[in-house]
């Protein structure tokens, strides 16, 4: 292999608190070469993102760095900051996870874009607008001309992060560094950029140091990997290697919890049945007919549900899977009568409640509850624990304190969590603490069905893979129907029993995740499988025979 | 970061307060000596502030008389240290009452939009379109001139400042999915607005009521200078420059000690207002 353009040697970046410092990164070394795709892999705090921001000189104001940063030979810790900027956007350049803030809104995708070639390589302004149609056409963007007069907010996240990583093209900048660039983006056009981004590693022998939680997303894409947990590299070697024979216990139980389809380490539990009437009986308690959603636009109307119609029975769990913009969230609003549908009706054990049944309403209400993707927002900071989870008893029904105490601490067990967590605000706890107390807010009712709207998105794969299994213990000993939202497939294979697919407010295909799954009917629905990753095609990455 | 480091005790707090915001600790010093003062005006005041003594009037500042006397002989220290009570209880009157006809309004407005904001938005807008003294004296002319009077004028032209950062704070807050999740549990829209939305929004209103403190005091001490607040024989420092306008180009002091007292109180009140902006609102302070 050649020589390595970016090396890295006995880093620390260490940020001075006001009681404490806080090292995120301890003595990392790591190097890369042209031509050469460097993944980094490790969960939330495990330092990745301060790691590849020093190599950028984007340390923050409060953080110190020492160790040595070589790039292309030059020596970056310490240098003079006018070093470092002319080497940003020339030699290295970087993209970020969230390509919609990446850009500003204010100004033309051309004007801002061309801007920084004039600056870095001396271009007059028509050189660099051909260099950059040029660099568009090899993202494949339709219509490069079109693309410089654009404004941002005109393309799709995934259009965003082609710009952005075309950008770094034209910049012909040796070290690319990609930080969790699919994490916002839909599976399909998550492959669409990985893809992209080895083509270009490829054609124009740039090194790429790609950071990820996803360990799937580094088998396919990456030639080495380095594993990172709390500022340390815990191991690091070719992927083959490493993902074939791991051997710290921290890579071993981040391999064991990635989503993948078909690797059946866990599964949903059945159909649970109430009483064995209802299994006679098997009707749906929920009914959504007709269901459908306008928005009046200057241009017309626009869909967000077209005639959606389904049953969900007592103790399954559905899953509705669906890419941004499907109508996901618009349908699990209308559920929780927080929209009114805009045509349909909705019926909850046969009385209707999308009209205006109080009565009934309030009925339904106390049968169906809700737990959010965002674990940070859906709980009111200025709250005790105790008075969130109780908030539903103390709204919906007439008990008592000492009663609904003892409902909260009884639903609070029901998640691991214990008594001693009554009085806490919800600052003290982690992201996945923080899903099982709304979990628990969700149980305190004792509902019939509870609605999870990504209920995963925003943990880390560890602790995804612990709230996967406690939902479906949950769901086996507490008997309640979860109604799923999400765009991940590999979790609708871990969690559900059925599976709606909704593209564009319609649902287009629907039935048992086992019928879906092995044999899909609409071209939609295969795309979405074939995206997805695979734990065979994992496998085969991780043992090349 | 976990809960116990953010834990700090008292004295540590204190400790970290000296040290990177003194002028708020000046600021507190102030505010507190002047409230003191306020309480204790009656016992620490060497003379009767009402005595008439045309035997000793318009006497120079000396050991008997600190801040000297006005025309009517009257002990200028004294009616200073009672004008205290005056002032801060015009500040805290008319800032109370602002929040008071305030806070609702923007709530209501913030959580409810639409029409409902619309028209509390533009109630509102008629409000802040009069120059910042003129609607007092208006609505002090037409109630006849007195402190109360003025202090509510006061308050009226000052609430929709309260009502538009409040729901400008409510209609973030309305998007956390806290509140959504209330929403669906069918929570009447009262105890959302109390429970969620009002506790999670109120720092930025508390940020501005307590910079507004002091200018609320100085605006009360103008009214009562052009003859549209406090009326003799209330204690206030803005009349007592009034009742000095004619002759305070002999008789300096007469002019100076209230108009100093003011000084330093608003003075004292923009500090601790800015201190208490950088406690609540880290955006705003400087990188430490």
């Amino acid at each position: 292999m050649s020589e390595a353009i970016l090396e890295v040697k006995d880093l620390c970046v260490t940020f001075h608190g006001r009681r404490r410092d806080v090292e995120a990164v301890r003595s990392c070394s790591i190097h890369l070469c042209a031509g050469e795709v460097l993944g980094i892999v490790g969960e939330s705090g495990s330092g990745k993102s301060q790691l590849s921001l020093a190599c950028m000189g984007l340390t923050a104001g409060n953080g110190d760095v020492s160790g040595s940063i070589r790039l292309a030979g030059q020596e970056l810790v310490d240098a003079d900051k006018e070093v470092i900027r002319d080497l940003r956007g020339d030699k290295i350049a970087m993209i970020f996870q969230n390509p919609m803030t990446a850009l500003n809104p204010f100004y033309r995708v051309g004007e801002q874009l061309a801007d920084i070639l004039r600056v870095h390589h001396d271009m007059s302004e028509q050189e660099a607008c051909i260099a950059l149609e040029r660099s568009f056409t090899e993202v494949a963007l339709p219509d490069p001309k079109a693309t410089l007069r654009k404004f941002p907010h005109q393309f799709s996240g995934g259009q965003l992060q082609r710009i952005m990583i075309a950008l770094a093209v034209s910049c012909e900048a040796e070290v690319l560094i990609a930080d969790e660039p699919t994490t916002a983006l839909d599976v399909t056009t998550q492959r669409q950029v990985t893809d992209l981004l080895r083509r270009l590693v490829d054609e124009h022998n740039m090194g790429l140091i790609f950071i990820t939680h996803d360990m799937s997303v580094v088998a396919e894409l990456a030639d080495r990997v380095v594993v990172m947990r709390r500022g340390e590299i815990v191991e690091q070697g070719a992927v083959a290697a490493v993902m074939g024979n791991p051997q710290h216990e921290y890579t071993q139980l981040l391999l064991a919890s990635v989503p993948m389809l078909g690797d059946h380490k866990s599964k949903p539990p059945g159909t649970v049945y109430i009483t064995q009437d209802d299994r006679l009986e098997a009707d749906a308690f929920l009914e959504v007919s007709q269901l459908s959603k306008f928005y009046p636009t200057r241009s017309g109307v626009v869909n967000a549900l077209k005639d959606v119609d389904f049953r969900l029975m007592p103790g399954e769990c559905t899953a509705l899977v669906g890419e941004s913009g499907s109508g996901k969230t618009t349908l699990a609003m209308s559920l929780l009568h927080l929209l009114q549908p805009s045509a349909g009706q909705i019926f909850f054990e046969g009385q209707e409640i999308s009209g205006n049944g109080r009565e009934a309403l309030k009925e339904a209400r106390r049968n169906i509850s809700v737990v959010f993707q965002n674990p940070y927002s859906s709980l009111n900071p200025r709250m005790r624990i105790i008075d969130i989870v109780g908030e539903p008893l103390r709204v919906l029904t007439d008990l008592d304190r000492a009663a609904i105490k003892s409902r909260v601490v009884e639903s609070l067990e029901a998640v691991d969590l214990s008594a001693e967590h009554l009085r806490r605000y919800p600052h003290a706890f982690s992201g996945g603490q923080r899903q099982r107390i709304a979990l628990a807010r969700a149980l305190v009712l004792e509902p019939k069905l509870i609605i999870l709207d990504e209920p995963t998105a925003a943990l880390d794969v560890s602790v995804q893979a612990q709230v996967v299994e406690l939902l479906n213990e949950l769901r086996a000993r507490k008997k309640v129907a979860f109604f799923f939202i999400t765009h991940d497939l590999a979790l609708v294979e871990r969690l559900a029993n059925r599976v709606l697919v909704l593209y564009k407010g319609e649902i287009i295909e629907r039935g048992t995740v086992e019928e879906v799954f092995q044999n899909p009917q609409n071209d939609y629905t295969q795309k979405l499988l074939a995206s997805a990753p695979r734990f065979e095609s994992f496998q085969q990455s991780i043992h090349p025979s | 970061m976990s809960a116990e480091d953010q834990k700090l005790t008292l004295a540590e707090y204190a400790g970290d307060l000296l040290k990177h915001n003194r002028l708020f600790v000046v600021g507190l010093v102030i505010a507190l000596g002047f409230f003191l003062i306020a309480l204790m005006a009656a016992w620490i005041a060497p003379h009767d502030p009402l005595a008439i003594d045309f035997s000793a009037k318009l006497a120079s500042p000396s050991a008997e008389h600190f801040f000297g006397t006005d025309v009517l002989g009257r002990d200028i220290f004294s009616r200073v240290l009672h004008g205290t009570r005056t002032s801060l209880l015009t500040g805290v009157l008319v800032v109370s009452m602002a929040l008071l006809i305030g806070l609702p309004v923007g709530l209501v407005a913030g959580y409810y939009g639409g029409r409902i904001d619309m028209v509390l938005m533009r109630v509102a807008d008629v409000f802040l379109a009069f120059p910042p003294l003129l609607l007092p004296i208006a609505i002090t002319a037409a109630l006849g001139p007195s402190l109360y009077n003025a202090l509510m004028a006061l308050a009226i032209s000052w609430f929709p400042w309260y009502a538009r950062i409040l729901r400008a704070s409510v209609i973030a807050v309305k998007g956390e999915l806290y509140v959504k999740s209330s929403q669906a549990m069918g929570m009447h829209p009262v105890r959302i607005m109390l429970k969620h939305a009002l506790p999670n929004s109120t720092t930025p209103v508390i940020v501005q009521a307590s910079m507004d403190f002091g200018y609320t005091i100085l605006a009360a001490a103008s009214l009562s200078f052009i003859g549209m607040g406090a009326r003799p024989p209330t204690i206030e420092w803005g009349l007592m420059i009034a009742s000095s306008r004619s002759i305070f180009l002999e008789y300096w002091w007469t002019a100076f000690f209230p108009g100093l007292a003011i000084f330093v109180l608003v003075w004292g009140a923009n500090l601790l207002g800015d201190g208490i902006r950088d406690l609540l609102d880290p955006h705003y302070s400087d990188k430490r």
